[in-house]
């Protein structure tokens, strides 16, 4: 016991940075630097307020619509597993970075602790982050759920009981899956590149099934709606029943703070014990997997064999631009690196595959009806919307927001190497381009199959999508060259829990929304296509312009001045 | 081929001075070697000299290029090794090789010719096809010297560059210093190893808590302690 409380002490103190919050060590936020970080933290939660204010809005539009349809209690059920999810998928990569690919677990690994013990202490520092991401989705719903259910300070704590035991059991689930796969995948060979295709093909195994469990849950077979209406109205625990049926737990959750019943007691003494038996699996299971999956994990193996002459002519003789250089160093670390080809390229694959791909599998395309409407309602508005669409997917890629945090401490060879401003920029442009480029085609010709998209509009959106999204990535190079992230023991650091990804997104959503702002306002007074196209490169042009020159300066100046 | 003039460094609002206004010149064909004790300014020194810090005050000139004013024409005539071989892990040996190749702008029969030559001399022909990830720190900090060396460099800038490598190879790189400079090129490097500083280098600065404390070629610093003595004792002694 006091192995893991020592353990879990020093790993939130490392991962959480709590010695700067000692008030002894106070006297740093007095530098400027640390004065401008808060500053900026302040600006980033001020920018997002907007946006978490229509989040609540929105939450409690949902909430009475429920309670207007005599199912409250589901709100709060559908909220708990939106959450569940939520932690699961963050969860994936966070135990695939914590427990596999930081640094420390390297320190701890010759220390004569227990296998159990660095999971055990490394889960509860996750469990602490996650708690931190859930709090700010779903401390609304519970107090909009008060206002639904009713209930004084017994339904709060109930709460805390709820808001405390939610990640338990997903982070359990995603615990004991990357401890399986990275058990299995280390082997000799291609470790990263089987580690990463099993991730992806885990995702892609599990996302399917989400999408039929959520359309079984709310399938209504055909004919019996009028049954299922007047159940809605008899029953108010007819659409939580649904629910509990394939995640009990959220209905045990709801059910819990609806009432004081035993119905309730029963629910929140079925989440507690679940939750416990889960984590009892991790523990156990982590005692038997995870020191023979980390042991040797990587480590990569090296065949010594000298090339021949031929090969070694041919390998040391290509001749590349200093951009080209850049560009497939960045290129062969991302693809290499199981958690920045996760983080930053996944996004690339998933996005066609969830719109595209899924519906197709799981048989149900019936999300697509909205697009077709809009298609067919207003050509010209489909086309500029698909445009937007890109321009936003280049805003949530992360792989330019990071490429110089990605570098952590080889950094300094970015800034001895004699390369000008411009050939960084096009070197580290280039992979989010490509990846930019390949997810137009994809979307573009994928689309087709659902929308018959005519060639005029494939061309325009893909073209101003494209166009549109040069400035987005340019600025998010910008954003991370002004405060890279560089001192971190963990990869996952320089993309998950690096402020440049979030300000990059803002940024780029602003861009987009004023683009699109000003080209709904130009489609609504008739312009033609040409004109309205022609406006909004101009726009991006300009924009391209300014981001570029600020970058080239950015750059030249932060590579010669930085501490 | 390498002029500093009233270098000066401090970190923490200015009041720790890690350089303190210090000047010393490295000719062309000179090995030039830069000793003092933990802490004493010399990893500053060099990363100033090589454009990873900026200084407060003074002027560092290679070749007569102000690094300050362009430092890619400057950063072109130099090489680099720093003293934690930290490189591109997910690179093999050669990726690497190419990529400083490249950066550098060195031509492709040079870079065969190089490349070649050095991975021969480190006995890192059979690694080279090899993932980084997978080199010992020797093996690392060999590579990263020859990425630093394979632009043939006008000015050598090594920050401790024997920790981690095997006797062979510390006397290789020893060799490849004085074939530089025989070649006219000039060498400037920190060292722990007195007696390697002894051997191998022609002038000698020994700087503590900032400032340079001697100055000289062996002998000359032999005269200034007024008797023939050990490097290592005349450090021992202007360093206490």
């Amino acid at each position: 016991m006091r192995e893991i409380f020592i353990l879990t002490r020093a790993s939130l103190i490392n991962n959480f940075n709590l010695h700067s919050l000692n008030p002894a060590n106070f006297n740093q936020y007095r530098n400027m630097k640390e004065a401008r970080k808060v500053l900026l933290f302040i600006f980033v939660v001020v920018a997002l307020m907007p946006a978490y204010v229509l989040y609540i809005r929105l939450m409690r539009q949902i909430g009475f619509s429920f309670l207007m349809i005599n199912q409250e209690s589901y709100f709060m059920a559908l909220a708990h597993y939106a959450s569940v999810m939520m932690v699961f998928f963050l969860g994936l990569t966070y135990v695939l970075s914590y427990y596999y690919f930081s640094r420390d677990t390297d320190m701890l690994i010759p220390l004569p602790v227990k296998g159990r013990s660095i999971i055990i202490s490394k889960f509860i520092s996750l469990l602490v982050f996650e708690y931190f991401v859930l709090g700010i989705f779903i401390i609304p719903a519970i107090i909009i759920n008060h206002s639904l259910v009713g209930g004084g300070l017994v339904y709060y704590l109930k709460a805390m009981l709820v808001f405390l035991l939610t990640p338990v059991v997903p982070l359990s689930l995603a615990s004991v899956i990357i401890i399986t796969i990275m058990k299995f995948t280390n082997i000799k060979g291609k470790k990263d590149l089987i580690r990463v295709v099993s991730m992806f093909l885990f995702l892609f195994v599990f996302l399917g099934l989400q999408i039929v469990i959520q359309r079984a849950m709310m399938n209504i077979p055909f004919g019996n709606e009028q049954e299922f209406f007047s159940k809605l109205f008899t029953d108010n625990r007819y659409m939580i029943d649904m629910l509990g049926r394939f995640y009990p737990l959220s209905k045990w959750a709801a059910l819990g703070l609806a009432d004081n019943s035993m119905a309730a007691l029963t629910g929140l003494v079925g989440l507690l014990l679940t939750s416990i038996v889960f984590f009892t699996a991790v523990v156990l299971f982590s005692e038997k997997m995870y020191l023979g999956g980390i042991i040797g994990g990587n480590e990569t193996q090296s065949k010594k064999k000298a090339l021949s002459k031929e090969e070694f002519v041919k390998a040391s003789g290509k001749v590349s631009s200093s951009f080209m250089a850049i560009f497939r160093v960045d290129l062969i670390t991302l693809i290499k690196t199981p958690i920045y080809m996760f983080n930053c390229v996944s996004i690339v694959v998933l996005v066609p595959f969830i719109f595209l791909v899924m519906p197709a599998l799981t048989g149900v395309s019936s999300d697509m009806d909205v697009f077709i409407g809009i298609y067919e309602s207003n050509v010209k508005l489909f086309a500029f919307g698909l445009a937007g669409a890109y321009m936003l997917f280049a805003a949530l890629n992360p792989t330019a927001s990071t490429t110089f945090s990605r570098e952590g401490k080889t950094f300094y060879i970015t800034r001895i190497i004699p390369v000008a401003a411009k050939d960084h920029i096009v070197g580290r442009a280039l992979a989010p381009v490509l990846m930019q480029i390949f997810t137009i085609i994809v979307v573009s010709f994928g689309i087709r199959f659902y929308i018959p998209l005519d060639l005029s509009t494939m061309v325009i959106s893909a073209f101003l999508g494209f166009a549109a999204s040069l400035p987005v990535i340019l600025s998010g190079i910008l954003i991370d060259i002004s405060r890279p992230l560089l001192d971190w023991d963990n990869p996952q650091r320089a993309v998950k829990q690096n402020m440049n990804v979030i300000i990059a997104m803002a940024i780029g959503a602003i861009m987009a929304l004023a683009i699109g702002f000003l080209t709904y306002l130009m489609i609504n007074i008739n312009l033609a296509t040409l004109i309205i196209l022609l406006i909004d490169l101009i726009i991006i042009v300009a924009l391209i312009y300014v981001v570029y020159n600020l970058l080239t300066r950015r750059i030249t100046y932060q590579l010669a001045n930085m501490e | 081929m390498l002029k500093i003039e009233n270098l000066s460094k401090s970190y923490s609002k200015g009041t720790t001075k890690a350089v303190d206004n210090i000047s010393f010149e490295v000719k062309p064909g000179e090995i030039y070697g830069f000793l003092g004790p933990n802490g004493a300014g010399k990893t500053t020194t060099i990363k100033m000299i090589v454009g990873l810090l900026k200084q407060d005050s003074g002027v560092i000139l290679v070749d007569g290029i102000d690094i300050g004013k362009d430092s890619l024409k400057a950063k072109l005539k130099m090489g680099y090794v720093p003293d934690n071989p930290q490189i591109y892990d997910k690179l093999r040996g050669l990726e690497y090789l190419n990529f400083m190749a490249d950066v550098y702008r060195v031509s492709k029969e040079d870079r065969t010719q190089r490349i070649e030559k050095y991975l021969k001399l480190f006995s890192l022909e059979d690694a080279a096809n090899d993932l980084i990830n997978s080199y010992s720190h020797g093996m690392k900090q060999k590579i990263v010297l020859t990425g630093a060396l394979i632009n043939d460099p006008d000015l050598f800038v090594l920050d401790e560059p024997m920790v981690g490598l095997d006797p062979k190879s510390a006397f290789n790189i020893k060799e490849v210093m004085r074939e530089m400079c025989d070649r006219g090129k000039s060498v400037f490097f920190s060292t722990h190893v007195l007696e390697v500083a002894e051997k191998i280098c022609d002038r000698i600065s020994i700087i503590n808590n900032g400032q340079i404390i001697a100055q000289g070629t062996m002998t000359e610093l032999r005269a200034k302690a007024g008797r023939e003595e050990s490097l290592e004792k005349i450090f021992l002694e202007v360093t206490q």
